[in-house]
């Protein structure tokens, strides 16, 4: 912007006035207030524009203040990290079913990676016990806790989000809060989500789940390596569901379910790559989709050996 | 009208029959017989004698994408072997080992025995039937003597973990990090505990899976269930 020289009087009133607007304002950011946020970060966070509208700054100064929220709701510095989807990479993933044997692991370090909230039933992983030779969906059940496992008869199913490729999540959000990232991946943009829950009815797959209520993370359990579309902290009230945890899988590593399983079972790549292991199992292993009847093209396969 | 068309078909069965019969009666007659009354075997080729040549070794499977072992010597206990083997001398006949080995071998139904992949030289070292000597972090080319196909899974990331990452060097498990070679089925174990439920409802009844639209129909015992009776459950998910 071009500067101007203006007239002298008028110029040393406002300076006056933006003197002691300027003290108020410093006295204001400086106090918590609004819920312990400053008015700074209040106003900010009030303004805030949609992920996808954001210029760089805007999203830096946005992390900012999801890193100065988190400090104060757990005491924790988190990094949180806007890592941009790679070139030439679409995310999808498959799982031996002969090989799943319902340990229930990935589980557990899916709600430890993605600083889901404990004691609630915000866990997207869901494995279903299912009888051996069915697929009957609504014969599963999801709370069996024998002494041991695999049970004999059954055999389990693991049900996450599928990250299909035409998701009808998307299509029922009323305010554009979740979409499909160039890697394939459904995001929400958690501070835009107005916590309709439109998109949980339109998921065929049980994948999205609801804020009840305010997450409870013990403080020494949180993840300190946060992605702003992925495990950053969550407010009540807003939708969430697996993001092939994007704070891992944009780096390259492998997400926390893969990670954790100990029979192997879970196969992560890239679909683009020919030469990736998940292609392997395309091109040889019987394959199938969940539901595949309902066109929402599922990135995610289920495979015997 | 319908007799007289039933007579006809049957009529027009009986000499395709007797056609049938007579080529079979002349398809035997072709046949040589032999005094003890058996038919020649094929002419197979005969067997080649064995080669003098090395057998040829594996070489892997073509446009397999390069992979890493992860190391798992650091992890093994008695390893490496020659600290107690070098001052033995190898007993080859088949017997119970005593601790630390131990006693029972649960794989291959009996057929197989500790020298059948250890290398009785060298016992730092595996060996494959052709007599190759492989290091412990290449057992896999031990275990695909008899397991080809999983072993070509495990070669292309079908089977087993890659560990990691899933960019980049492809680092991968061996086989025995899951499988212990000596009883390598997987036993059961505990699960993780089930998802939390919240306060004061019970879980979902197993197999209970829709509160039944007409309590009065019981799809299960076909007996009407009086309204007022249904179960605690389907009363908590009402309330």
């Amino acid at each position: 912007m071009k500067k101007t020289q203006p007239d002298k009087d008028i110029n040393s009133g406002r300076r006056r006035f933006l003197g002691t607007a300027g003290a108020a304002f410093t006295v204001a950011s400086a106090r918590p207030a609004w819920g312990g946020s400053t008015l700074m970060d209040a106003m900010g966070s009030f303004f805030q524009d949609h992920y996808q509208r954001m210029s760089a700054e805007e999203i830096a100064d946005a992390i900012g203040r999801i890193e100065r929220r988190a400090q104060r709701r757990y005491g924790v510095d988190i990094t949180c990290k806007d890592v941009k989807p790679q070139d030439n990479v679409v995310f999808g993933y498959a799982l031996n079913i002969s090989k799943c044997k319902g340990y229930r692991d990935c589980v557990s370090a899916c709600v430890r990676e993605n600083n889901q909230d404990r004691g609630s039933q915000m866990q997207y992983i869901r494995v279903l016990e299912m009888d051996s030779g069915s697929r009957n969906l609504e014969r599963s059940e999801h709370y069996y806790d024998p002494e041991t496992v695999p049970v004999e008869g059954k055999y389990y199913l693991p049900v996450q989000c599928m990250q299909c490729d035409d998701p009808p999540c998307v299509k029922a959000c009323p305010v554009n809060a979740t979409w499909m990232e160039p890697d394939g991946v459904t995001v929400i943009d958690y501070d835009w989500c107005i916590g309709c829950r439109y998109c949980m009815t339109a998921c065929p797959y049980w994948a999205r789940h609801f804020n009840w209520r305010e997450p409870e993370i013990p403080a020494e359990e949180i993840n300190p390596d946060t992605h702003y579309l992925g495990n950053r902290p969550r407010p009540r009230g807003v939708v969430e569901k697996c993001h092939f945890c994007l704070q891992r899988t944009r780096v390259g590593r492998q997400p926390a379910c893969q990670e954790a399983c100990p029979t192997g079972a879970r196969i992560f790549g890239n679909l683009l790559d020919p030469n990736s292991e998940i292609r392997r199992v395309l091109a040889t292993k019987q394959v199938f989709r969940l539901k595949e009847d309902l066109g929402t093209e599922p990135k995610f396969w289920y495979f015997t050996d | 009208m319908r007799q007289p068309q039933r007579q006809r078909r049957s009529i027009a069965i009986v000499p395709g029959v007797l056609l049938a019969i007579a080529f079979a009666l002349a398809a035997v007659a072709e046949l040589p017989e032999r005094e003890d009354g058996h038919r020649p075997l094929r002419a197979n080729p005969p067997a080649e004698s064995p080669s003098a040549e090395p057998a040829e070794s594996f070489t892997g499977y073509p446009g397999a994408p390069d992979l890493t072992v992860v190391s798992r010597l650091d992890k093994l206990t008695w390893h490496p072997c020659s600290n107690c083997h070098s001052a033995m001398p190898t007993n080859p006949e088949r017997r119970e080992l005593m601790a630390p080995h131990q006693a029972a071998l649960d794989h291959g139904d009996g057929r197989i025995w500790c020298l059948d992949c250890h290398a009785p030289e060298s016992r730092d070292q595996l060996a494959t039937l052709a007599g190759e000597r492989v290091s412990f972090d290449q057992a896999d080319r031990v275990c695909a003597q008899c397991h080809a196909d999983v072993h070509q899974d495990w070669t292309f990331g079908v089977h087993g973990k890659r560990v990691g990452r899933w960019q980049g060097p492809r680092e991968i498990y061996s086989c025995a990090h899951c499988h212990d070679p000596h009883d390598p089925g997987l036993r059961p174990r505990a699960p993780e505990p089930p998802p939390p439920v919240r306060a004061g409802l019970d879980p979902m009844p197993h197999h209970g899976h829709h509160t039944p639209l007409y309590p009065w129909f019981s799809e299960e015992s076909a007996e009407p269930v009086q309204p007022g009776q249904e179960s605690k459950n389907e009363e908590d998910a009402a309330g």
